[in-house]
């Protein structure tokens, strides 16, 4: 189990770029939350915090990534990029692509993709539903149900939808469901951590 | 552990030291081990409960979530162990942490590439663990485990040591009195009998077995050596006994040595012997001597009791003389140790024997007193009781009886001296008288001659008277020179050196010729003397001494015979010539038989009998000298017979180197009497 691997071992084939990244990106992260929580508490401008919050979302997005594995044959080759497809509305501004373009998961290099159609979702490895899109959330799901990608949604809605993941606010703060059932459904492992940080639904 | 030291203490110390010791190295041990398995179990345990928390605490990590972070750490608190713990982000700041107590709040912050480690403290263990997934580490997890429960451990161990020894020190204390009981006391047992013996000198106490293990043979050992120490005494107390007895002994010989000296009176000093055995050798003790016929006589007697005494002198003199002649002491001179019993029933018992057995004396011990060879008496010794005499009894008996042979042989040599004395002095005073009578006949009838030339006178006018005072005077002369003549032979026998002049001898010659010289005074005594000699009997004799002899019986005869018939016969039988001469006349006393022949002795008076007394000496000597004997059979007022036996081939010659022949042997054989 990965979790009981030795961190001396995890630490010696970790690639560099992939560990150097993180460590900025946790950096970023504790900024972003410390920021947030100062605007939320201030009452701050609306936009700004918004901006914030989908920063935090777009970090959550790639850090969801290091608790899940994908199936060896989600990807063609080794060469193969991971692809993020972002349905609807891009909340995250540059934060996302920002993160794809300093960031490897699963040590590739990572593509944001725009999905207009649900069925564009299929070729995807993860695939972010916008709240504007979250009326057709279900049809994202439709149409990847049973393949390994991972589907998550966005606003208090999407948790009671049978995406995999799915934010929502909580005292002020980002937070994650995460539905079993889907999880199982879709061939993906996930780490028995991220259970114990999310609300699990759907089991 | 000290050599003075009881052997209860000593066994308590054994017991604990051969039981506590590896008992509480082996507790020592197993606690040790347990504490060190105890360890190893907290620091697995802590490992493994770091490993699985901080394996927990990634993804709150990864997505910051210090609430899931900080109810993650709360859940430890279901292990009473775990005193406190801290997750700490990849800077080493305090991420969360959970604290059991205030007092153990971990520290703020830590160094961020912390290994992974178990560090101990006093009270805590603290374990740190990387927070590390997919290679990546994300902070570090401390877990603060605490080590109570291996001090109480410890503690529980070391009460449970202490209640141990504390056990051990009761079995100990009761297994050494148990064992005193087997061991100690009989030991001491043991040592209460040895000082007994030592200090109360209690010979016969003994140890008391018990057992028949190894202190029961060591209460046999005792007992034996105790045996052995009192037999030792015993030999010790005989050969004291022994010692002291032949002390007391000696101490009595020497005492009875020394008053046996103090007299030389015969009488006084049998008397000495008796009260000297009695009681040192008995309850009575009497003395024979032997009498002049060879029997014993009583002579003195000596009882413990002086009424008994006084009984047994009168028995004393009631035994007759002269029936102990066959006392076995006659019959072989030596000790004799019998019961009285037995000799009393023998058939020729002591008389006084049998007064004595019925006395209630029951032993009898007879010792001779000989001195030189010669049996002087015999000491008898009875004691009441059948016990018969000892060798140790005997030996000092004996002693006393060589002793008092001394002493009476002494007495004896000095009566008998005392004995010769007095009859010199009688010799003297008779051979005086003997000699003066005729010297004052002499004296005046020369006296008588010499007067008014009386002698001239009577050669002119009475020749015949002259001739008749001369003879008387010459009668007298010759008395004289035949007295001289005896006292010469007597002189001459008692030196040895009477000579013999060996020729043939006709006896009855001899005695005719005696017998025709002595008529004139046979007939004057009235005595008529007739010689029955029917042949001549010659023999190697020395004609003078013979004569001499022949003389001499006839004299004796005729001047005892009482004027009555005097019968000499002269006759030969087997080689040896026999004359005997018998008179009628006043006759000898038995107990002067003997004693007529001794020098200076008579058995009547001087004053009825004149002469010297020598005869019969001196013909007793030349008898001898001729290798003859001479005897008398009398009775007091019936006569005497004299019987001279005499080898016909005379004397023997003595041995050259004990005789010394004359010169005058060359003309004749001449011998030396001895």
């Amino acid at each position: 189990m990965d979790f009981l691997r030795p961190p001396d071992e995890g630490g010696a084939s970790a690639p560099s770029r992939g560990r150097g990244s993180v460590r900025r990106a946790s950096r970023s992260l504790a900024w972003l939350v410390v920021v947030q929580l100062a605007l939320l508490s201030a009452g701050g401008r609306p936009a700004l915090a918004q901006e914030l919050e989908y920063r935090v979302k777009a970090e959550f997005l790639e850090r969801f990534t290091r608790f899940i594995e994908w199936p060896p044959e989600s990807f063609r080759s080794p060469e193969d990029p991971f692809v993020i497809g972002v349905f609807g509305d891009n909340p995250f501004d540059h934060a996302l692509v920002k993160i794809a373009e300093e960031r490897a998961i699963k040590n590739r290099r990572v593509v944001v993709r725009p999905i207009d159609k649900a069925s564009d979702a299929v070729g995807c490895h993860l695939v972010f539903v916008a709240r504007s899109e979250a009326v057709r959330l279900s049809e994202v799901l439709a149409s990847t149900a049973g393949l390994p990608i991972l589907v998550v949604g966005d606003g208090d809605g999407a948790a009671d939808t049978s995406a995999h993941l799915a934010f929502f606010s909580e005292g002020g703060r980002v937070r994650f469901t995460l539905n079993a059932a889907a999880v199982r459904q879709s061939h993906l492992r996930v780490s028995p951590q991220l259970f114990s940080l999310a609300r699990v639904v759907g089991t | 552990m000290t050599g003075g030291a009881s052997i209860r203490h000593k066994l308590v110390a054994v017991i604990l030291t051969a039981s506590l010791a590896p008992m509480l190295v082996g507790f020592a041990l197993l606690a040790r081990l347990d504490l060190r398995d105890l360890r190893r179990s907290m620091l697995e345990t802590g490992a493994l409960l770091a490993q699985l928390q901080v394996d927990h605490s990634v993804a709150e990590l990864v997505f910051e979530d210090r609430e899931a972070s900080a109810r993650t750490l709360a859940r430890l608190s279901g292990v009473p162990s775990v005193v406190g713990a801290a997750l700490y982000d990849r800077e080493g700041r305090l991420f969360a942490s959970y604290q059991r107590t205030l007092a153990q709040r971990p520290p703020a912050r830590i160094a961020p590439s912390r290994p992974p480690v178990a560090e101990e403290f006093e009270g805590h263990i603290d374990f740190y663990r990387p927070s590390v997934h997919e290679g990546v580490r994300y902070g570090t997890l401390l877990l603060r485990l605490s080590t109570a429960p291996m001090d109480a451990r410890r503690r529980a161990y070391l009460v449970g040591l202490l209640a141990v020894a504390l056990g051990m020190a009761i079995m100990s204390l009761a297994a050494a009195l148990a064992f005193e009981r087997v061991v100690s006391r009989p030991i001491l047992s043991l040592a209460d009998v040895a000082r007994r013996v030592t200090h109360e000198q209690s010979r016969s106490v003994r140890a008391t077995k018990t057992s028949d293990d190894e202190i029961g043979l060591l209460a046999d050992a005792f007992n034996e050596m105790l045996d052995g120490l009192d037999e030792r005494q015993r030999e010790r107390d005989r050969a004291q006994a022994a010692l002291q007895q032949s002390e007391e002994a000696a101490r009595y010989l020497a005492e009875a040595t020394a008053r046996l000296a103090e007299s030389l009176d015969f009488d006084t000093t049998i008397s000495l012997l008796v009260h000297l055995a009695v009681p040192a050798l008995g309850d009575v003790a009497y003395v024979f001597l032997p009498e002049f016929d060879g029997a014993l006589r009583q002579v003195a007697v000596r009882h413990r009791d002086p009424s008994i005494e006084k009984t047994l002198e009168r028995t004393l003199r009631l035994v007759p003389a002269g029936d102990d002649a066959t006392h076995p002491v006659l019959a072989a001179p030596r000790s004799t140790v019998a019961t009285t019993s037995r000799l009393a029933g023998a058939p020729h018992a002591d008389p006084f024997l049998r007064a004595l057995s019925g006395l209630g004396i029951g032993s009898v011990l007879s010792l001779p007193l000989v001195s030189r060879g010669q049996l002087l008496g015999v000491l008898t010794c009875g004691r009441s009781g059948t016990t018969l005499y000892g060798a140790a009894e005997m030996a000092l008996a004996q002693g006393l009886a060589n002793r008092a042979a001394i002493a009476v042989e002494n007495a004896r040599l000095y009566r008998q001296a005392q004995e010769a004395i007095r009859v010199r002095s009688d010799f003297m005073a008779v051979a005086s008288h003997e000699l003066r009578t005729p010297i004052t006949a002499l004296q005046l009838n020369l006296q008588l001659l010499l007067r008014s030339d009386r002698a001239e006178t009577l050669m002119l006018t009475n020749p015949k008277k002259l001739r008749s005072d001369l003879e008387r005077v010459l009668k007298q002369v010759r008395r004289l020179g035949g007295l001289v003549e005896n006292l010469l032979d007597v002189a001459h026998l008692s030196l040895g050196r009477l000579p013999l002049t060996l020729e043939d001898v006709d006896l009855a010659a001899v005695a005719a010729e005696v017998a025709a010289r002595l008529e004139v005074l046979s007939a004057k005594s009235g005595s008529t003397l007739t010689i029955h000699a029917p042949t001549p009997v010659v023999g190697h004799w020395d004609l003078l001494r013979i004569e001499q002899i022949v003389t001499n019986l006839f004299s004796n005869a005729i001047k005892y015979g009482s004027g009555r018939p005097i019968d000499v016969t002269v006759e030969v039988a087997g080689g040896t010539a026999r004359l005997l001469v018998r008179d009628e006349g006043i006759g000898i006393a038995p107990e002067d038989a003997d004693r007529i022949f001794g020098a200076f002795e008579r058995a009547v008076s001087v004053h009825h009998f004149g002469g010297l007394g020598l005869g019969l000496h001196i013909t007793r000597e030349l008898v001898e000298s001729h290798a003859g004997t001479i005897r008398v059979t009398s009775k007091p007022g019936a006569g005497s017979l004299f019987v001279v036996e005499l080898p016909l081939e005379g004397p023997r010659p003595p041995a050259p180197d004990a005789g010394t022949r004359s010169a005058a042997a060359s003309d004749g054989e001449q011998l030396s009497a001895h």
